[in-house]
């Protein structure tokens, strides 16, 4: 605060006093001017011992209550400090839900394009491309239509399983939609993210699906299309070309992997 | 004089003095930038009532927070009415405060304490109005 408005505040406050203050003057004066008379002196002596006890009532009463409502402030104050840390963890549940699938717990886009962008700085640091790997059940809507849809939450939350245990620690699985799968693979080439996608297909191959409300176990297959990210194209045009060559491989016969050119 | 109307702010109370009636009220919280501007005109109208109408006043206090300038102002506004009291003038003081807010009750209390005003001290639910 500088000296002008530490002055304006001073004489703000000394204004709630100027009958106190105005009564000191006039004690003053009867105290400078030697000619009053004894009787006039004791009346002005009881005359400021009232206000004098007054005023000192109203000082203990003031503290108090002064104390009681920086309580009530505190009070307060710890109440908003709380509410700001539920709020902040209520945020912190949002933010996590709001990046999850609800079915399979995996990325949904929004996560993944987020983990995508954040990976092309990387890459735009260090010049290390990455591979990104598209995958799409096969004849996936036979499952639904032939079982029903419980079973195809069952298989789709079976592969997002099986995803997520195939992968390294640095690598994304997000659910891209619907039956589609999307990796993210840092630092692996083309022929690298070629490699891995096809050890997740040959597993998948391989396992069973046994839905406990069937009694047949079900055979389930994905293709897998791949492309590489080295600057050439952006996010959009890096899974096209995933995407294309997930086509491919499904034009070529399904339950296989096609690696889109570089 | 007329009736002693000012809005409510975040910094100040709502006033609502009625010169027919002798009901005098205020709600709400009192921080403001200088109490002594604020609270100048109530004394004034107060001391104007008493000197001019003569009859009882209620004063009905609906306050969540005082600062220390307001809360010297309240003081000098009973001491006022305690005055006016000894001096043969009706006067009835209810002190509202939320059933929660135990540090409203206290400075409630605080104020009936040492005053020959009757303070009435008056519960209310925070939702009712």
């Amino acid at each position: 605060m500088n000296q002008n408005n530490r002055d304006k505040k001073i004489a703000e406050t000394a204004a709630i006093y100027v009958r106190e203050s105005q009564l000191m003057e006039k004690i003053q004066e009867v105290q400078t001017k030697n000619s009053h008379s004894k009787e006039t002196l004791l009346n002005e002596y009881i005359l400021l011992g009232e206000e004098y006890g007054k005023l000192l009532r109203q000082v203990i009463k003031m503290t108090r209550i002064g104390d009681s409502n920086q309580r009530k402030l505190f009070s307060a104050n710890q109440q908003i400090e709380k509410q700001k840390e539920e709020l902040s963890r209520a945020y912190e549940k949002l933010d996590l839900i709001s990046r999850k699938d609800p079915l399979t717990q995996l990325s949904n886009r929004r996560d993944f394009l987020e983990k995508f962008q954040y990976e092309i700085h990387r890459f735009e640091r260090n010049g290390k491309p990455f591979s990104v790997v598209l995958g799409d059940i096969d004849d996936f809507k036979s499952v639904n239509d032939n079982y029903g849809h419980d079973c195809g939450d069952f298989v789709l939350v079976n592969m997002a399983k099986i995803l997520k245990s195939s992968v390294r620690k640095q690598d994304v699985v997000g659910r891209w939609g619907g039956e589609e799968f999307i990796l993210l693979l840092p630092e692996a080439l083309l022929a690298g993210g070629k490699k891995a996608a096809e050890g997740i297909r040959k597993k998948i191959e391989n396992e069973t699906f046994f839905f406990k409300q069937q009694k047949i176990p079900l055979s389930i297959t994905i293709t897998f299309g791949v492309s590489e990210f080295n600057g050439t194209t952006d996010i959009d045009g890096c899974i096209k070309k995933a995407d294309e060559a997930l086509y491919a491989g499904k034009r070529k016969g399904k339950n296989c992997v096609a690696a889109a050119s570089k | 004089m007329k009736h002693l109307k000012i809005e409510q702010t975040k910094y100040t109370v709502r006033v609502d003095f009625g010169w027919e009636t002798g009901i005098l009220e205020m709600e709400g919280a009192s921080y403001p930038e200088n109490a002594s501007d604020f609270y100048q005109p109530i004394f004034q109208w107060i001391k104007q009532y008493i000197s001019e109408v003569k009859k009882k006043i209620v004063l009905n206090l609906k306050l969540n927070y005082l600062n220390t300038s307001s809360t010297k102002c309240m003081l000098d506004i009973i001491d006022l009415l305690e005055d006016y009291h000894k001096e043969g003038g009706e006067v009835d003081v209810n002190w509202f405060y939320a059933e929660n807010d135990e540090d409203i009750l206290e400075t409630g209390e605080e104020f009936a304490e040492d005053t020959e005003l009757d303070i009435n001290l008056i519960s209310y639910k925070p939702d009712e109005k």
